[in-house]
């Protein structure tokens, strides 16, 4: 069984798996753009903007793209804001490996190299593996295949110092027993709302949403180039039409796809959708099928159905726990159980709007805040159910905090969301961390007439714990809810950044 | 049934039961049906204001109107599940049933509105005396023109649309309104060349609105793209047919990954 190791553990800053993955990319970052084998075709399949492409050098003007057959079959394929994010990424690993594989064995390298994951969760591992950050080669010359000069990391004012804060970040969504949930504003669920192809989809799932989106805006970051454009642009892992052309990206996914098997095999309840439409995929109602090359150019076709059976995708990890808390061991390989689960699921659930903003909020600086005015009944509602015992086989009563219609040209921007309570008659007032926003995808989103919808993307955090904290409070005013959005770095003007409606949604009986 | 899936069944299923309903009222009207026989009469051989009023003598506006909106209700119903879905998550519970309505109204009136220069349109076609033949290749070539065209693209681009929505007060009224005026809009600028379609079907009327409500539909089903001048048809419902008969042809893709 192959085992996908943590990059930080494999005994040194270039240890062998990492000196043969550098081989691999300078390797295949060598061959044409058309080429099915090429690192560029590879990043392509992910997504691609050619304005962007160019402006970095990772395409001349005059290079040709793949001929229309194979742009149309392979490229822009990732699947965003919908149920599919996991198992499509799954695809596209298994088939970067085995092309990164193949090309170690042909420079003469080991045949069970592995794709390193990285678990930046993990203490003193959040920071940039310094073999890609480094432009040289350990020997020191330059050239190191893994260095990207469009990695700017969280902070503008030291770019190039590349980690991910950890208070931006979390794994709240490990704590999610669903696979899919609901699209009209309650929880999306663990793996998102079933969808057909998605592209670039707006409403992403509990994984998708934290911690995958923060992590790549706060390793790539942006720059402002003001001789090119008036909006900042974003490093190559912060949107997914460049991501796949940073080598990290795929270290990144290793272990977001770690975290899917990890939450598998950590409680019973936690199994992948039974639904045929989600097994077979896109392609069982008139969508684009999940395609990409094998080392030898010729397309592998695959299912999620293929995806979702991990005693069967032939590689494991060294570590399952999620933030790598517990001692290292490489878990069972088997699935959890399937179609085991006894819990109320959400369908058939009342998602209802508690409240909402009344007009759009404009995200420029620091950050920006507001308030979410409350209807009397539903909060009544609410606390009169928060305040009741949980009946068996009834739901549970939650409160979530929408960021809707977020629009905006800068994918890098990770805001930080708290939700604030006023105290009335001299009490003091209260504010509580709900979570954090990463706008990985938002230029696309924002976009209309450019193959996308336009209406921008749209958020759900769960803020259930502050809202029972003081829903019977008599100190607090809870005719509004203020919501404040804290920039970890400061979000430009010219970005156009707002947020179109912030809601307040109850989720039960 | 997944949670999402169960949420569109609470608007597709009112709205299936809704246009059913039309299309039941169309096809037992159809022996009274006026708006064919209105656009296509003898009447309409010369430009002429007594002619129009004797026209206006035996189809009484009214009528034609109805008869208008039932058609409307008949093709459009079942493409606005997104959009009816949008106005009813985004509204209070106690808003939900005005809000719709609201939007229903706006969007109704829009499609009204927009009747006037289809039927105008029609009418002007009559008037040229064309032979069956040439009124086939006028009202076809406009057809193509217009669906490949980039403004067909934009247009369809924008059913999609699902933009921030008040939620309380005359505010949320006035979203509500002005949400399905434009949802209209878009769907008249989607929808007004294949409309020309039933109206050119003298006989088989009924069948040819149904064939043109079809392949509205299939339209919507795909994803929004670049308007540009390009040949396009309902790409997912093509590729929906072919998978159906390749599972039918070849055993399911369910094999293990190969090492």
């Amino acid at each position: 069984m192959l085992v996908r190791k943590n990059v930080w553990e494999l005994g040194g800053d270039w240890a062998d798996p990492i000196l043969w993955y550098a081989r691999a990319v300078g390797a295949l970052k060598s061959k044409p753009l058309a080429d099915r084998t090429s690192w560029r075709f590879w990043a392509g399949m992910h997504g691609y903007d050619q304005g962007l492409w160019e402006f970095y050098g990772y395409k001349a003007a005059h290079e040709k793209l793949p001929a229309k057959a194979d742009f149309d079959e392979f490229w822009q394929q990732c699947q965003h804001g919908s149920w599919y994010f996991l198992p499509w990424h799954r695809g596209y690993l298994i088939g970067f490996e085995k092309l990164i594989r193949a090309t170690v064995v042909s420079l003469k390298g080991p045949a069970d190299w592995t794709l390193p994951y990285w678990n930046y969760f993990k203490t003193g591992q959040n920071g940039l593996p310094p073999a890609f950050g480094s432009p040289d080669w350990p020997d020191g010359k330059g050239n190191n295949p893994l260095f990207v000069e469009q990695r700017w990391g969280p902070d503008p004012s030291k770019p190039g110092k590349v980690f991910v804060p950890l208070k931006a970040v979390n794994l709240d969504a490990m704590g999610v027993h669903e696979f899919t949930g609901v699209a009209s504003g309650g929880d999306r669920g663990f793996g998102g709302i079933d969808t057909g192809f998605e592209h670039s989809g707006t409403k992403h799932g509990d994984i998708e949403s934290q911690p995958h989106d923060q992590v790549h805006g706060l390793v790539g970051g942006e720059k402002m180039f003001p001789k090119a454009s008036p909006r900042p642009l974003p490093g190559l892992m912060s949107t997914p039409v460049t991501a796949g052309l940073d080598p990290i990206f795929w270290l990144h996914h290793a272990n977001i796809d770690r975290l899917w098997q990890s939450w598998r095999l950590s409680d019973h309840r936690n199994t992948d959708p039974e639904e045929s439409s989600w097994k077979k995929g896109p392609a069982s109602h008139g969508k684009h099928q999940f395609v990409v090359p094998l080392p030898d150019g010729s397309p592998w076709v695959y299912t999620p159905q293929q995806m979702s059976d991990f005693a069967g995708v032939g590689y494991t990890y060294s570590d399952f726990s999620p933030a790598g808390a517990r001692p290292a061991a490489v878990a069972s390989a088997a699935a959890a159980p399937s179609g085991a689960a006894t819990m109320t699921k959400s369908t058939g659930a009342a998602v209802e709007v508690v409240g909402a903003s009344a007009k759009a909020l404009a995200v420029a600086g620091s950050g920006a805040q507001t308030s979410v005015p409350v209807d009397a009944r539903m909060h009544a509602k609410v606390a009169g159910k928060m305040a009741t015992a949980v009946a068996p086989g009834a739901r549970e009563e939650r409160v979530f905090l929408n960021l809707e219609n977020v629009r905006g040209y800068s994918d890098a921007t990770v805001l930080q969301v708290y939700v604030h309570f006023a105290g009335k008659d001299g009490a003091p007032s209260a504010e509580r961390q709900v979570g954090s926003i990463g706008l990985f995808g938002i230029t696309k989103a924002t976009e209309t007439d450019a193959g996308h919808k336009g209406d921008g993307l749209s958020y759900v955090l769960n803020i259930t714990k502050p809202y029972q904290e003081f829903a019977g409070s008599a100190n607090v005013d809870l005719a509004n809810i203020g919501v404040r959005l804290e920039a970890v770095a400061p979000v430009q003007q010219s970005a156009e950044v707002s947020v179109g409606r912030i809601s307040v949604v109850r989720q039960g009986d | 049934m997944t949670p999402a899936a169960y949420e569109r069944l609470q608007i597709r299923i009112p709205l299936a039961i809704a246009a059913a309903g039309a299309w039941v009222a169309m096809a037992a009207m159809s022996h009274e049906r006026k708006l064919v026989a209105f656009c296509s009469s003898d009447v309409w051989t010369a430009l002429s204001l007594d002619r129009f009023a004797l026209a206006i003598t035996f189809y009484s506006p009214a009528s034609l109107a109805g008869e208008w909106m039932l058609m409307v209700a008949a093709m459009m119903m079942p493409t606005l599940a997104g959009a009816m879905g949008h106005v009813r998550a985004r509204s209070l519970p106690h808003r939900r049933k005005r809000s719709l309505a609201l939007f229903i109204i706006g969007y109704g009136a829009t499609w009204g509105a927009c009747s006037i220069p289809i039927v105008f349109a029609m009418l002007a076609l009559q008037l040229l005396q064309l032979s069956p033949v040439a009124t086939i290749a006028l009202v076809g070539s406009l057809i193509l023109i217009w669906q490949f065209s980039p403004a067909k693209q934009a247009c369809l681009n924008r059913c999609h649309d699902q933009p921030p929505l008040a939620a309380h007060g005359i505010a949320a009224d006035l979203a509500a309104l002005g949400y399905g005026v434009t949802q209209a809009i878009w769907c008249c600028g989607t929808c007004w060349a294949l409309m020309l379609v039933p109206f050119t079907a003298q006989d088989g009327h009924l069948l040819a609105m149904a064939a043109t409500s079809a392949y509205l539909i299939a339209e919507r089903l795909d994803q929004p793209r670049r308007p540009a001048w390009e040949i396009r048809w309902p790409s997912t419902v093509a590729r929906l047919l072919w998978f159906r008969l390749s599972v039918w042809r070849r055993p399911e893709n369910t094999g293990r990954v190969a090492a």
